[in-house]
Order: C-alpha cells, then structure tokens, then sequence
C-alpha cells in the first residue's frame, strides 16, 4: 500500500481493532506501535530530557513539518508545549470522506497513546488534549505538555 | 471541516504497515491478517476500484507508476488490449523499510500478500481478474490485471 494512503488507513484499522477484538485490543495495538515505532522520539528524549521533545516536533528537521503540520511549538521555562491547528491528520481522514474514528477510544486518542509512554521511561510526563466538538467529534485543534515529573 | 490542507506523507509510514500486519498475524493469525487486509480493501479502496473501472488499464497502468515512482521505486508494464502486467523492480516499500529500519520495519516473508488480497479485491470490483506471476518477499512482484 502506498503511504499516501496510511493515515485513512489507520483511521480504519482502529475502527476494525476497537469493534471486532474491542478496546484492550486497540490499546495494546497502541503500545505495539508505541513501543517499536517510536524509537526517533525515544533516541531525542534520553539524549535531550523534556527539550528532546522540541527536538522531536519542533523545528525544520522535526516530524511536524516534515508532514507539513501547522503547528507551535516551544519551551516555556522548563516545560515543553506544542499546539496544533487544524490538524492536518484529521483533513487528511475527512479529505477521504472518513470522519476520525469515535468508540471505546477515538482517533485521537492515539498520540497521547504512543508517545506518553516513551516519555514516561524517562521520568516525564507527557499528554496531548484534543479538542472536541459538542457532538463529539473531533475540532482538528490539539495542545499538548511535557514535563519532568517532580520527584517527592 | 472538508478541503482542508492535506498531510504529507513521510517514508517511515512503510515501516508503519508493517507493525499494524504483524501485529494482527502474530495476536490473532495469518487468516485474520487476510481478513482485515480484505477490509481495508473494501474501505478504502472502493472508490480506485471505481477509478479502474472507468479508466480501464491505462488508469492502472497510471496508478502503479504513479504509487512505485513517487517513492522512487521503479516498475515495467506490459499492455495489451486485454491485459496489464504490472512489474516491479524495486519495490518503495521494501527500500524505504531498509532505510529506516530500526529493528521492525521490514515486512516479513507474506508481507507483500497485501497486495495480492487488496489489489484482487480493487480489481474485483472494477470487473478485471487479478493474476500474482511472481511473488517475491522484497516486493519484486509482477502482477497481471486481465479482462
């Protein structure tokens, strides 16, 4: 299959995993992709700490705009925060006549699952919030945090 | 919501389907892998069979050059009147899986039966039979659409 047709894909392969096997199911097929995918993004944060996630989204090189993503993304004192507009990834489901999968977990929902836990690894607490519409569905505007985790 | 700016696509999404495929052959086994290959072929690959249809094997022809050589693969065809053969001399996903591979990305041997079931299935309802003439785990694969 050609990659331009990745992201209408795994909008439907969620859509499959959730309904047919349920939602332990698509979380675990969440920590798969987590866990062997997301290898850049560890590489950056055991180098770079919470900036390693700067290094990741931000900037020219970073993953964000190379998929041409409008997006932000900066530190604030010690803390990384990042926001996107009009997420280019739901367009890109909605271009196809898709709408962003909503069940036991959403489309959405895959980031935070991905990405949370390679941070977590290093001591750093990491989410994305979505925003939603009042009827659910996605608005295509998300922010998202990194911060170390304060040691007690 | 519609219209708006699309998402570019980045090479490391070959290394992508090959986790989403082992991960359904290794939870739940090969024939649930043919399966969902099956599904995704009726979801999202009904409007290109349509496209087939109506553009009969030129668009094929067309489509294949356009999906190999944009990843900077390369492919020979062979038309006729009734008949494509599509084949593949350097598969895009097999390049770029060994270009970013760190560890998972390389499609194990059945990897490439995505396309045998996705492209039967597309041929399938545009109305052409779909021959594989040789298979070959590093995507060098030759193809035929028929009438």
């Amino acid at each position: 299959m050609t990659i331009r047709d990745y992201i209408p894909a795994y909008n439907k392969t969620f859509e499959y995993v959730d309904t047919k096997f349920g939602a332990e199911a698509l979380k675990d097929l969440f920590a798969t992709i987590s866990r062997e995918y997301c290898t850049h993004l560890d590489d950056c944060v055991k180098r770079g700490g919470v900036k390693g996630c700067l290094e990741y989204w931000g900037g020219s090189d970073g993953t964000l705009s190379r998929e041409k993503i409008d997006f932000n993304a900066w530190m604030e004192g010690d803390e990384f925060k990042a926001r996107i507009h009009n997420c280019t990834s739901v367009n890109d489901v909605r271009n196809r006549g898709q709408e962003p999968y909503v069940g036991s977990l959403t489309y959405c929902d895959h980031c935070d699952a991905l990405y949370s836990p390679v941070c977590a690894k290093y001591g750093i607490e990491l989410h994305f919030k979505p925003e939603y519409n009042d009827d659910g569905t996605c608005a295509g505007n998300c922010t998202w945090y990194a911060k170390k985790v304060e040691e007690k | 919501m519609m219209g708006g700016k699309d998402m570019a696509p980045i090479r490391e999404w070959y290394g992508g389907y090959t986790i989403l495929y082992n991960w359904f052959e290794d939870r739940y086994g090969y024939e649930e892998l043919q399966k969902y290959w099956k599904y995704i072929a009726d979801e999202i690959y009904t409007e290109l069979g349509e496209k087939f249809k109506e553009g009969g094997l030129l668009y094929i022809r067309d489509y294949f050059r356009d999906i190999i050589e944009e990843d900077e693969g390369s492919v020979e065809f062979k038309l006729s009147d009734d008949s494509l053969i599509v084949d593949i001399i350097e598969c895009p996903d097999n390049k770029w899986q060994k270009f970013y591979d760190a560890g998972y990305s390389i499609g194990r041997e059945n990897y490439y039966r995505s396309y045998e079931v996705i492209y039967s299935e597309t041929a399938k309802k545009a109305g052409f039979e779909f021959k594989v003439l040789r298979y070959d785990p590093t995507g060098k694969l030759k193809f035929e659409f028929s009438k």
